[in-house]
């Protein structure tokens, strides 16, 4: 079931003096419930545009592109226009309920001194009973693997614990989608390797991800790869499909185990299928020297 | 000629309260003028707090640091001293300030109280030396340029100063894979053009690897490894016992050693790997026709 769906979206970013940015151009896809989906690009290749357009932080700039998220669409609630069972209003509060989204800065995302008031912070503006309140905010923590550092100050953490707090902070309010935008390139490497753990397993959870990353390691753990240039998509598909293509084209570069693995096939070995990680390109090399 | 000399250097941080740390602690390390050296180690070892006493940023606590010769603790040099050693910190884009590229780039050599003729050459060669090309970019606002675009003004601020030493803290981070290819080049250039001796910090092991000639490891503030890239990441169990990423090729040279297929434990890029199991391959014979 498609639980995000885009279409015809165009975004420009105002530049004053009548002129604009045209950001993305005439997107459309839809993202299925429970997948994983890595978002690639060059620097200015819309990645980071379009993921504030999926909690309606970001709205379509053209008339006709609609942006629908679990069958709300983000334009009519920033109208109004929308109601619920009960006849109340849908705000945009509901849509970013559904789809929290982690940023890069690991120090730009926290608001309190200590971890679980961060952490409480959504909840409570949400206006949870306080027993909900606690048991949400020491689940997502229990999730993030923060639980002992609970009521230590978030200034204090590392870049990878804090991001692990801004994580949780997301997780406390229950949401079906997390876009991780860029969240692990201020980390080092054992930061990283936390963070994208922390993400596989929200994704086993059924949890849907949306991953935007330049490392290409980290997109090759995905289902899907979106590949955006200038606004637009240029290719879809898993990560086989994807780096079966020479992506150098669109300003990226392949994983290290695709690119190894393209340069032994110049040198006469031969794989049956495109590879994508180290574990691949070991058992590759294996069989063929044996 | 030795460009930094380091004796004893400890440093501590929050001294006599309960949260002291230490940070360095008797560090000796001498570079001489020409050296490409990388400071690596996790999160946490020193690294920055090391690379922030080389302009008398941090003064030494106990022990002595000279540069060129002079001392740091040397108050009447500590002008000169920054002049010298152009530091590029971490997302040095956070630090353009001017209305102007061209205004921004020439805030360090008006400090130096330069003649007009000779900031105005200066800017222009930092400018086109870093690929912002003057009559491009000098009427631009910094704040209108693309990621890449501004790291690489803020370090053309730098490089007017025409230091003797160019320190560079993780100048990689958040970048595209266009980008690190980009800062990469240019950091090699700068080295030839500019500034000989360069010092480097940085978690990105393949990058410490392709372009230092010398890898200095840092583990609790002392110095646990000094050499070649394939003198240090060729000792894997020292790699793993100071928490380093063991980079992507050394990471397949081990396990296809588990598989059975040696290699020499020195192979640190693709280039090396897929030479050795083409000549590996040959060896055994080729496909299996012996």
């Amino acid at each position: 079931m498609s639980y995000i769906v885009l279409k015809g979206v165009n975004y420009s970013y105002s530049l004053g003096e009548g002129r604009s940015l045209k950001a993305l151009k005439n997107l459309s896809f839809s993202v299925e419930k429970g997948s994983f989906v890595a978002l690639v690009g060059m620097n200015g290749s819309g990645k980071s545009t379009l993921s504030k357009l999926l909690n309606g932080l970001f709205l379509p700039t053209n008339k006709s592109g609609q942006v629908i998220v679990d069958g709300i669409n983000t334009k009519e609630v920033d109208a109004g226009n929308l109601k619920d069972g009960d006849g109340k209003e849908i705000t945009a509060f509901d849509v970013r309920k559904k789809v929290g989204i982690v940023f890069q800065n690991p120090d730009n995302q926290t608001v309190a001194t200590i971890v679980e008031d961060d952490v409480a912070f959504g909840p409570e503006n949400i206006g949870l009973p306080r027993e909900e309140i606690v048991d949400r905010v020491y689940s997502a923590l229990e999730s993030v693997g923060m639980m002992e550092y609970a009521e230590r100050p978030v200034s204090k953490l590392s870049g990878g614990q804090k991001q692990r707090v801004a994580i949780a902070g997301v997780l406390a309010m229950r949401p079906d989608v997390i876009v991780f935008d860029e969240s692990t390139a201020m980390l080092d490497p054992l930061g990283r390797r936390e963070i994208m753990s922390i993400a596989k397993d929200l994704n086993d959870q059924g949890i849907t991800v949306i991953m935007v990353t330049h490392n290409m390691d980290e997109a090759a753990l995905a289902d899907r790869i979106i590949v955006l240039e200038k606004g637009q998509i240029v290719l879809d598909g898993t990560p086989k499909e994807v780096f079966s293509h020479d992506v150098t084209v669109y300003g990226l570069t392949l994983p290290p185990a695709t690119e190894t693995a393209n340069r032994l096939v110049e040198k006469g070995f031969a794989f049956d299928t495109t590879i994508t990680n180290e574990d691949e390109l070991v058992e590759g090399v294996c069989k063929q020297l044996r | 000629m030795q460009a930094i000399k380091i004796t004893d250097l400890t440093y501590i941080y929050s001294k006599k309260t309960p949260s002291e740390k230490v940070a360095l602690a008797g560090v000796n390390l001498s570079i001489n003028e020409g050296e490409f050296v990388t400071v690596v180690g996790h999160t946490g070892s020193g690294k920055s707090t090391l690379v922030q006493h080389l302009n008398g940023l941090i003064k030494a606590q106990t022990g002595v640091v000279e540069i060129c010769g002079i001392p740091t603790s040397n108050k009447k040099n500590l002008k000169q001293l920054r002049f010298d050693v152009g530091m590029v910190f971490q997302y040095p884009e956070y630090q353009l300030f001017e209305d102007t590229v061209a205004k921004d780039v020439a805030f360090g050599p008006k400090n130096m109280k330069l003649s007009k003729e000779e900031i105005d050459k200066r800017v222009r060669r930092a400018m086109d030396l870093v690929g912002l090309p003057y009559e491009t970019f000098a009427e631009r606002s910094p704040f209108e340029l693309s990621g890449g675009e501004k790291r690489r003004a803020a370090i053309a601020g730098v490089i007017a100063m025409e230091p003797k030493i160019l320190v560079l803290d993780e100048p990689f981070a958040g970048l595209d894979p266009i980008g690190v290819k980009e800062i990469t080049e240019l950091v090699l250039k700068l080295k030839r053009e500019i500034c000989p001796t360069v010092v480097m910090v940085t978690h990105n092991m393949d990058s410490a690897c392709e372009l230092a000639d010398r890898i200095v490891a840092l583990c609790d503030g002392k110095i646990v490894a000094d050499g070649s890239p394939k003198e240090v990441f060729g000792d894997r169990n020292l790699i793993k016992e100071i928490g380093l990423d063991v980079p992507f090729v050394a990471r397949v040279v081990d396990r296809l050693e588990e598989e059975g297929i040696s290699l020499d434990k020195t192979i640190l890029t693709i280039d090396e790997l897929t030479s050795a199991l083409e000549e590996y391959k040959k060896l055994k014979g080729g496909d299996g026709n012996v």
